[in-house]
């Protein structure tokens, strides 16, 4: 059962019906049972996994949170009977304890994660040494269980927010199962922040008239793009990327160019889905995609796209190392020695680095990843400690930041530093990528851009390109129209009346039913980011 | 008190999804033009004119021409029958026959019984006869019975089959403007269900390596048909195997005809009176199974006479009725000549009534059809109808 089928949206539909029905204080239990049903459907086989974390996050989080009232209710009995000395080596030894069990859990289900994903590509890696000593590590049939990523990352957000008391800890151990596990969001995201979803979850929120009609425009419009824009194109990415050396520059790079079209239109179509589902509940989930492609840099990309991770990352692994005492005294010795701009701008960089090659290695465990994270990190790095020069190279150009020429010239700058890095994703390996990357540079022919034989050999047939091209167009409007407002196009649509919200909806819904690419002798493709 | 407001508004707009369902479906869903045709075609038919229900495979519409028989005869036919009709269907196509109408004498050609379930179950055996009949009770158990449970969601909204359809416009286009000429131009089949190809050596096959028997599946649905045909008090039933190139082996023939007798029905093998019938096995067939309009002449001629000679048939229609079949009868007579014309010169092309298919080089068969349409705008003008349109403003296409 996908996101795109008909029985998902048939068992929303009876998920939604049974929601409406039940008493407002047990509509988090339906919530919970669908999701739990959803995820048996789906992958029966690995629900214990999901049932561990969940569990392992409750019984953690209820551990440090006892610990943490008995620590301070403790510090609190003994105001005015310690010394400051006393005191403050109570609050060391208590932190330190606190950072174990943080660390008790993370270990366990971080570790999971990382040795479903990672034990085979550390095996491999370690046994090119180790098949010189005359061993060797064997490898698994190894599994992914569904959503593994996002569930994990969002439950340990949980235990860090009880560690920085941002959060008390959910005393109900079946209500933290359903934040873990609510269903529209646990194939791909969006990651929640435990004090943004659970209020909702619980509440029992009535479901209303307006939230169904908005929730209906975001799910077709989800439809529209990975049934007609991401569905169709799939074959085309997937027929050049593994044999790129039967395929001329030309191709290559039409190839990269269709991938982020494709790649966008399935991860945020896959998104709008998710949000609109539980829109239909009343729950407001986290945006993930605000118009990447119109980024100016690199760094504003990654405020763009899939930014819940990146919200994720930043505060839970950019924010503690850039302010870890390591990096406060690194940036201390760098300020003596070559002032204060390099002690502000060097530490960020590196805690960025850092950050970019944890998000390259989460999106798998192959080097290409890792060159996926220095690519992006390394070029955040170098704007970063660069950004001083630009500023006057643009003043000595004239150059003002709001000339649309440069505006535009950024954005194209931008999209080409973000294609380089869909080559690591589309290829199979770092040599390739870079392989695939040289004749896209030096083996590129316009004529072929326009020649039958090149559509034809992406065996997209000239019609469908025709329709991806304007289902393109559509969603490029689409965006500048949402760029251009501070309220949504669904809020907007629906404050124009009956008549535009009922022809919005019915152009929409028959282009996915006449375009979209379902039915038998089609295999749904999978969401990408399902397999992280 | 908001939804009384609301409830017209989605009333309204559940109505409006409901009548693009049917448009989509309409423009999209199509297996095979011909087909379809034959089958809409046979629910045009103004009610209780019918004197004679045909029934079988293609056969049926190749070699059985209803206006011809009409010309020969006096009596008023159709031949309801899909390409490669699986044996479990023939009885669901009495059954939609008899809903409009009342046939005195039913015949059947026994080719479907030949299928085993393999062969005649075939996604397209099912989906010529199920996409184009009428949705009822009889259709959806016709479906139960027949369709994989991974299909079911494709016949109840088939647009999730056929949707892809957008890519072929002009095949569309063809389907599209075929159909419409049974609805808005001729109003009913002219031809009825008639195809055919315009040689006697045709380049395309359709007989596949299968063993010409009585399967097992065959009986148990023959059986089943000649129980209901008894139940319903129909005893007018003729089963028949019209003339083919390929004959049927004389085992087989004489095991149908021991089946069918003990029923109580009767069975021609006309495989082997063809020569009798004045069939050339040379001449006389597009290709092994199919006959071309020569042979076509010849069968509906014998059969004609067969079923006058043998079964005390009525066949008092309204003048509105008569009218109607003459004018079928004279389009039909002259689209033959120009047929036999074609088919002498073998080109080899596919025919039927509504076709499309290359018809704009033959003026001969569009002046015929043109005169055809001419009469029945005077007649209808003389009923104080408005006149049908010619196609292409009544000048023959070039």
């Amino acid at each position: 059962m996908t996101y795109t089928s008909l029985n998902y949206l048939l068992f929303v539909a009876a998920c939604l019906l049974v929601y409406g029905i039940c008493p407002k204080k047990f509509r988090w239990g339906v919530l919970l049972c669908a999701s739990l049903g959803f995820y048996a459907i789906v992958c029966l086989k690995y629900i214990s996994f999901i049932l561990l974390t969940g569990f392992t996050t409750y019984g953690g989080g209820i551990w440090l949170g006892r610990y943490i009232t008995k620590s301070d209710a403790y510090v609190k009995s003994q105001k005015g009977k310690w010394s400051k000395e006393e005191k403050s080596a109570y609050k060391d030894k208590a932190t330190r304890n606190k950072k174990l069990i943080v660390a008790a859990i993370l270990l366990l289900n971080f570790g999971i994660l990382a040795f479903l994903k990672y034990y085979n590509f550390f095996a491999d890696s370690l046994n090119v040494i180790l098949k010189h000593f005359g061993g060797t590590l064997p490898k698994l049939g190894l599994f992914l269980p569904l959503g593994i990523s996002f569930y994990t990352f969002q439950s340990m957000g949980y235990i860090i927010d009880i560690y920085r008391k941002k959060v008390t800890p959910e005393k109900n151990p079946l209500k933290l199962l359903l934040f873990v596990s609510f269903f529209p969001q646990i194939v791909q995201g969006p990651i929640a922040f435990y004090n943004d979803l659970s209020g909702q979850l619980y509440e029992g929120k009535d479901p209303t008239f307006e939230n169904f009609k908005q929730g209906i425009l975001l799910i077709t419009w989800g439809f529209f793009k990975k049934l007609i824009i991401a569905d169709r194109l799939v074959a085309a990415v997937n027929i050049v990327a593994p044999d790129y050396q039967k395929y001329s520059g030309t191709l290559i790079l039409m190839t990269a160019l269709i991938y982020a079209l494709q790649l966008y239109a399935d991860f945020s179509g896959g998104i709008d889905i998710s949000r609109g589902v539980a829109q239909l509940f009343g729950i407001n989930m986290a945006e993930n995609f605000k118009r990447p492609y119109f980024s100016r840099d690199i760094s504003e990309y990654w405020h763009r796209w899939h930014i819940t991770l990146g919200a994720w990352l930043r505060e839970y692994l950019f924010y503690p190392i850039a302010m870890s005492k390591l990096f406060q005294n690194f940036s201390k010795k760098l300020k003596k020695r070559f002032g204060m701009k390099a002690a502000k701008v060097v530490p960020v960089s590196i805690a960025s680095l850092i950050t970019f090659l944890v998000v390259g290695v989460w999106h798998g465990a192959n080097w290409k990843y890792v060159a996926f994270g220095f690519w992006n990190g390394g070029i955040i790095m170098i704007s970063t400690l660069l950004a001083d020069n630009f500023k006057s190279w643009k003043a000595k150009l004239h150059i003002k930041d709001t000339n649309k020429g440069f505006i535009l010239f950024q954005m194209i700058r931008t999209f080409f530093i973000v294609l380089v890095g869909y080559y690591f994703d589309i290829a199979n390996d770092f040599t390739s990528a870079m392989k695939m990357m040289w004749r896209s540079v030096t083996d590129v022919k316009i004529s072929e851009f326009l020649s039958a034989a090149t559509y034809k050999m992406l065996t997209v047939s000239k019609r469908e390109f025709l329709l991806v091209a304007l289902a393109g167009i559509a969603l490029f409007v689409v965006s500048v129209l949402q760029e251009r407002s501070k309220f949504t196009l669904r809020e907007r649509i629906c404050k124009k009346g009956y008549i535009v919200e009922c022809l919005v909806f019915m152009v929409l819904f028959w282009s996915v039913v006449v375009f979209g690419v379902y039915g038998p002798g089609t295999s749904p493709a999978d969401f990408y980011y399902m397999q992280f | 008190m908001v939804w009384k407001k609301r409830l017209p508004k989605l009333l309204a707009f559940g109505i409006v999804m409901l009548l693009m369902l049917q448009l989509v479906t309409f423009l999209l869903v199509k297996n095979d033009t011909a087909t379809e045709c034959h089958v809409r075609g046979f629910y045009r038919e103004p009610d209780n004119t019918l004197d004679v229900a045909v029934i079988g495979c293609s056969e049926m519409y190749a070699d059985y021409s209803p206006p011809l028989a009409y010309k020969y005869c006096g009596f008023t036919s159709y031949n309801l029958c899909t390409s490669g009709m699986p044996p479990c269907f023939y009885k669901s196509a009495l059954k939609e026959f008899c809903k409009t109408q009342d046939p005195q004498v039913v015949v059947f050609e026994v080719n479907g019984f030949f299928y085993n379930e393999e062969f005649g179950l075939t996604e397209v055996n099912r989906r010529n006869w199920l996409d184009n009949i009428h949705l009822s009770k009889d259709w959806f158990d016709d479906v139960l019975d027949t369709a994989e449970p991974d299909e079911l969601l494709d016949y109840l909204l088939p647009i999730n089959k056929y949707h892809d359809n957008w890519q072929r416009p002009y095949g569309q286009y063809k389907r599209l403007k075929s159909i419409s000429k049974l609805y808005t131009e001729n109003g009913v089949s002219l031809m009825k269900s008639f195809g055919t190809r315009t040689t006697n050596n045709s380049r395309i096959h359709t007989t596949k390596k299968r063993a010409l028997r009585l399967t097992d599946f065959g009986r148990e649905n023959l059986l089943d048909l000649m129980d209901y045909c008894k139940e319903q008090g129909m005893e007018n039933v003729l089963f028949i195997r019209s003339p083919h190139r390929q004959k049927l082996a004389s085992a087989t023939s004489a095991e149908l005809e021991k089946v069918i007798s003990e029923a109580g029905y009767t069975f021609i093998d006309c495989d082997k009176i063809s020569k009798d019938i004045g069939i050339d096995d040379a001449a006389d067939y597009y290709n092994e199974d199919h006959m071309n309009v020569f042979g076509n002449e010849k069968f509906t001629k014998y059969l004609g006479e067969y079923i006058v000679e043998n079964y005390d048939l009525k066949t008092d229609h309204d003048e509105e009725t008569k009218k109607l079949w003459k004018e079928c009868e004279d389009y039909t007579v002259d689209a033959f000549k120009v047929l036999k014309e074609r088919t002498l010169t073998n080109e080899d092309l596919p025919y039927y009534e509504t076709t499309d298919l290359g018809e704009e080089t033959h003026e001969q068969l569009l002046k015929a059809e043109a005169n055809a349409r001419k009469k029945l705008a005077e007649r209808q003008k003389q009923n104080g109808k408005a006149a049908p349109k010619a196609p292409d403003g009544g000048k023959p296409a070039k």
